[in-house]
């Protein structure tokens, strides 16, 4: 079944409305009016993201350079906030009626796999630049061998540190190269030390992508699962040792929290030690008065700590867009014009592209320089490879977070929570990549 | 009941005030969250501030570019106002047909009415979103002020049904024999007498339609159009740095008229009948 | 004859704006979302014909079941703690008390706040682990927990939240007592009776249609409950499910997870379900809701 325009069988079923009032004609001879009216060469672009106010500032911003830079170009900005955002986009693919360019996060691969992102292959080498960008970054707006999507910013996890309650805790801060057992040593030493403060919060989905790459496992690679069961029995082991053992942050406390930085257990003074993506220190540093420091997640046993450059947001554009080159173009001047990179700053990650990466660090922030130095260490340290989310991302992580929480609670054993992760998993990654 | 009047009275004001605070408890935390600087929010459990500012409002007022929350409070209320017009007029004509008209196919289109509102939002959401980009008013006030206009809104057509019928027939009845048509009943007797249903029904479309996001976010695609909830959410990212202290804040200011609102309204609601009364 | 066509007419001129509206922009929506409950449809991809395939699906999928319980339990507890609510404060609001105006717009604040943002935040400071309640409760010694955040318990932060926001019920109520004729009381006090019969026999009875409509719509509201799981577990109706209600599963399962056509499989299960119990109450009300004059 091939229908181009999916909203044809919403109108079709909607058709007591189009027929009593004829509207669709009317509206359609409308806006050619307007179109007619305004200059004919005169190309428009929705671009959509979302963000917090820095962010909208700065994007509008650019725009503005854009706009006059390129004269025949005119740009609606739809931007909002993160709630509802996917929600609106979704219903506007339904209804063929997407922005021309989207931000997205790491769900990019299930809108890929379901043929509404544009391809830009056409136009790498041309219009768009990918010369200077990390080979790990380009990788990773590529699914089946085209490139989709620019990367805005690139991250990579870490481990956000309170100073100020080590200090209070009278607890040494980690050396550089710290195993798991200084990890789980220290937390326990934090709570004991501490009075309503727990040493750490637990990991979660994204830690589990980094242990999975300390077993020398890959997540997934083309569609097919790279862990088994076990991997999953080990991690949740793993973490059950270390609760034990009196470092973990009650289940209850971690479940009321937010990932929303104001909101972490770390800002409300509730755990010293969380794992955070590094474009977010600066965010979590501005919202509390204590010390925060950044620093690397701890190793295993080899000596490998499993941390990888990962792309904090994507810039793409709608397959059914009718400017493919415009958009193209417009991608390009987001991630290496010089002076859109500078109004873009830092706010989505460490800017891909080597030289703008360059010119911004020498202007960059206290907080900045933390996240630049780290992602370049990061990424001169580290051989794991880049492994994109699971296909079906925000099922996938609901579900992880579900059995977490389930064993956390002691509602089910390791071994059932572990079997129903994993029962569960093969069918959702199977739900959404057959095609 | 040997309980003297005064005690009686008393305890009664005790339990009022006593209740009255848990209620109003979350406007007082809105309140004192919002005149805390942007770095205590979170890290400062009391509820009176150790420090305050009315930087978040001055930040929060002046929103993003150079779109100020005054343009969020102007479209909000330009599309709350045509709602509670639209729901006023035809939702009461058709609740005036259920209740006091007779005609073919009644009970099916009742039921048919009820249906609507049983069924959930999100699965109508997608074809509806269709119909109003066919329509070509995707980015306009049409698809959140047109359909009031229509009498979608079930809930109101229902309640004023049940109000409608509890009012005496025999009105209807001298009425005729005094030479009036349905017109003239809906207009002269029905609706004066329903004033409490529709007051009722201006008074929580306006609220609804105030605080109404997701209809709202889904239709309305630039800022200039934005409404006050929109307008709140633009300084939030859970993925990212929020303005919570512009969010309270703002909040603050948009509890604020449809606080005064529902002052007002509530005393027409109680006391506006009790002067017309009614002749059984 | 001619009459009644007139009549006929009558009554469809004034059904006009909601026939149109039905019709134009209700319906369409209405058939394409039960038409897509028996195919698969992603939203993105054109949506493919599975016939009943989600219904079997849904009815052995745990987490279906799961967000029925949830729902359940909502139900059961917090429709009738609201309506209960509703009614004792609006008669308790509907006496001629000093500045009543105020406690009436104070009663109703709660309900004001409705789907806020701040809403979450809130309830965390109040159930949370440093909330007030568990400051109360260390004054009494007693050990407290997180509340909104346990398995345990969360479902009853949240009964408790829209319990809290009884103030729609509560006008209804008052704008339902408020249109009962004095002239009723008058007349039953020259007969001698006291204020408890008098509530007995016109109060409640004189009630009952706003009794009833507010009974549909309770029922209604609290089986298609969302937002305040929604915005208190951040959409994930967490921890381990404990708040997964059922339209917010419905609505993970169509935006979140892009299986539109489970989604609406549900949907019209909910409707099938809501119809009867309707159709129940409204069988029952002959013998207890009562019309002035019987009332058609």
């Amino acid at each position: 079944m091939q229908i181009k325009n999916r909203g044809l069988i919403f109108s079709f079923l909607g058709v007591f409305l189009l027929s009593a009032c004829g509207g669709e004609e009317n509206a359609d001879s409308e806006s050619e009016e307007q179109d007619q009216s305004s200059d004919a060469d005169q190309i428009e672009l929705r671009v959509a993201w979302w963000g917090g106010q820095e962010r909208h500032d700065q994007t509008l911003e650019m725009i503005e350079l854009y706009e006059e830079k390129n004269p025949d170009v005119t740009i609606e900005a739809e931007y909002s906030g993160f709630d509802g955002y996917f929600d609106q986009l979704s219903t506007q693919f339904a209804a063929g009626n997407a922005p021309d360019i989207i931000q997205y996060g790491g769900n990019l691969n299930d809108f890929v796999s379901r043929d509404v992102v544009l391809p830009l292959d056409d136009y790498v080498g041309e219009e768009l630049d990918l010369s200077n960008h990390d080979e790990a970054m380009v990788e990773a707006g590529t699914f089946d061998d085209q490139f989709y999507g620019v990367t805005l910013g690139t991250n990579a996890w870490g481990v956000l540190i309170n100073e100020t309650l080590f200090e209070e805790a009278n607890v040494s801060l980690p050396g550089e190269e710290w195993t798991w057992d200084d990890f789980d040593q220290t937390a326990a030493e934090l709570t004991e030390a501490l009075d309503g403060v727990y040493g750490t919060e637990y990991f979660d989905h994204n830690g589990f992508g980094i242990f999975v790459d300390q077993r020398g496992k890959i997540l997934h690679e083309d569609g097919e699962l790279g862990i088994n069961q076990e991997d999953v029995e080990a991690w949740f082991s793993h973490w059950e040792a270390i609760r034990d053992h009196g470092g973990v942050v009650l289940p209850e406390i971690q479940a009321a929290s937010s990932t929303t930085p104001e909101q972490s257990m770390i800002v409300q003074g509730e755990v010293a030690m969380q794992l955070i993506p590094s474009n977010l220190y600066g965010a979590h540093n501005n919202a509390t008065e204590d010390d925060l420091a950044f620093h690397i997640h701890p190793y295993n046993e080899e000596g490998r700590h499993g941390v990888s450059l990962r792309p904090s947001q994507f810039m793409a554009g709608y397959s059914e867009t009718e400017h493919p080159q415009e958009v193209a173009e417009f991608l390009d001047f987001m991630v290496n014009d010089p002076e859109a990179t500078e109004i873009l700053g830092s706010n989505r990650g460490v800017p891909v592209n080597a030289e703008v990466r360059a010119n911004l660090i020498e202007s960059a922030s206290e907080e900045d320089k933390v996240m630049y130095e780290y992602v370049d260490w990061v990424s001169s340290t580290s051989d794991s490879p880049y492994v994109p989310n699971l296909p079906g991302y925000n099922e996938t992580e609901a579900l992880f977070q579900e059995m977490s929480e389930s064993i956390a609670f002691d509602q089910i054993s390791i071994e059932e929570g572990a079997a129903e992760y994993w029962q569960s998993l093969q069918e959702i990654v199977e739900n959404n990549t057959e095609d | 009941m040997t309980w003297s009047l005064p005690l009686r009275k008393f305890l009664l004001y005790a339990f009022i005030i006593i209740f009255g605070f848990v209620m109003l408890y979350p406007i007082i935390w809105l309140l004192a969250s919002s005149l805390k600087p942007e770095s205590l929010i979170f890290s400062e459990p009391g509820l009176w501030p150790s420090e305050f500012t009315l930087e978040n409002y001055v930040k929060g007022w002046n929103a993003v570019g150079d779109v100020t929350f005054g343009l969020f409070f102007k479209n909000s209320f330009v599309i709350s106002i045509i709602a509670v017009l639209g729901n006023l007029l035809t939702c009461s004509m058709a609740a005036f047909a259920f209740s006091r008209l007779d005609f073919p196919l009644k009970k099916v289109f009742f039921s048919c009415m009820l249906l609507t509102i049983m069924l959930p939002t999100h699965v109508t959401l997608v074809p509806q979103y269709a119909i109003f980009h066919n329509l070509g008013w995707i980015n306009t006030i049409l698809p959140l002020t047109v359909p009031k206009l229509l009498a979608t809104d079930a809930f109101f057509i229902f309640l004023m049904v049940q109000f409608f019928r509890g009012i005496p027939k025999e009105l209807d009845e001298s009425a005729i024999i005094d030479g009036c048509g349905p017109f003239q009943i809906y207009s002269r007797i029905i609706l004066p007498l329903a004033e409490p249903a529709l007051l009722t029904t201006a008074i929580f479309t306006f609220i609804w339609t105030w605080d109404d996001f997701f209809s709202q976010l889904l239709y309305l695609n630039t800022v200039e159009n934005f409404t006050v909830p929109l307008g709140l959410r633009l300084f939030l990212d859970s993925q990212g740095e929020s303005l919570w202290g512009a969010v309270f804040a703002m909040s603050v200011l948009s509890l604020l008229p449809i606080m005064i609102l529902f002052f007002l309204f509530q005393r027409q609601i109680v006391e506006g009948i009790a002067t017309t009364g009614v002749k059984g | 004859m001619r009459h009644i066509r007139k009549n006929t007419i009558t009554a469809y001129l004034f059904l006009l704006p909601w026939l149109i509206g039905f019709f134009g922009l209700v319906l369409g929506p209405m058939v394409s979302s039960l038409y897509l409950s028996f195919t698969e449809y992603d939203l993105l991809t054109a949506p493919e014909w599975v016939g009943l395939q989600n219904f079997i699906e849904m009815f052995q999928d745990s987490n279906f079941w799961q967000s029925v319980r949830v729902t359940l339990g909502f139900v059961l507890i917090g429709v009738p703690g609201q309506l209960f609510f509703a009614l004792f404060i609006a008669l308790l609001l509907n006496k001629g008390l000093k500045g009543i105006g105020l406690y009436r717009t104070v009663y109703y604040i709660p309900s004001l706040l409705g789907g806020s943002v701040a809403i979450a935040l809130l309830w965390k400071n109040i159930f949370g682990f440093e909330g007030i309640v568990n400051d109360f409760l260390a004054i009494l010694g007693i050990e407290g927990r997180s509340w909104v955040s346990h398995p345990d318990y969360a479902l009853y932060t949240l009964i408790i939240l829209a319990v809290w926001q009884f103030g729609a019920s509560m006008v209804i109520f008052l704008a339902g007592l408020k249109q009962i004729p004095g002239e009723l009381y008058d007349a039953s006090a020259v007969d001698g009776a006291g204020k408890f019969s008098q509530f007995k026999s016109i109060t409640i009875p004189m009630l009952t249609p706003v009794i009833l409509f507010n009974l549909v719509i309770e029922l209604i509201k609290a089986l298609q409950v969302f937002t305040p799981a929604y915005i208190v577990s951040e959409g994930t109706g967490g921890p381990s499910g404990s708040t997964l209600f059922y339209t917010l599963l419905l609505y993970q399962k169509g935006f979140s997870y892009f299986e539109m056509g489970y989604a609406s499989a549900m949907a019209w299960i909910l409707v099938l379900v809501l119809a009867t119990l309707t159709a129940l109450i409204f069988f029952s009300s002959k013998y207890w809701v009562h019309y002035e004059n019987g009332g058609s």
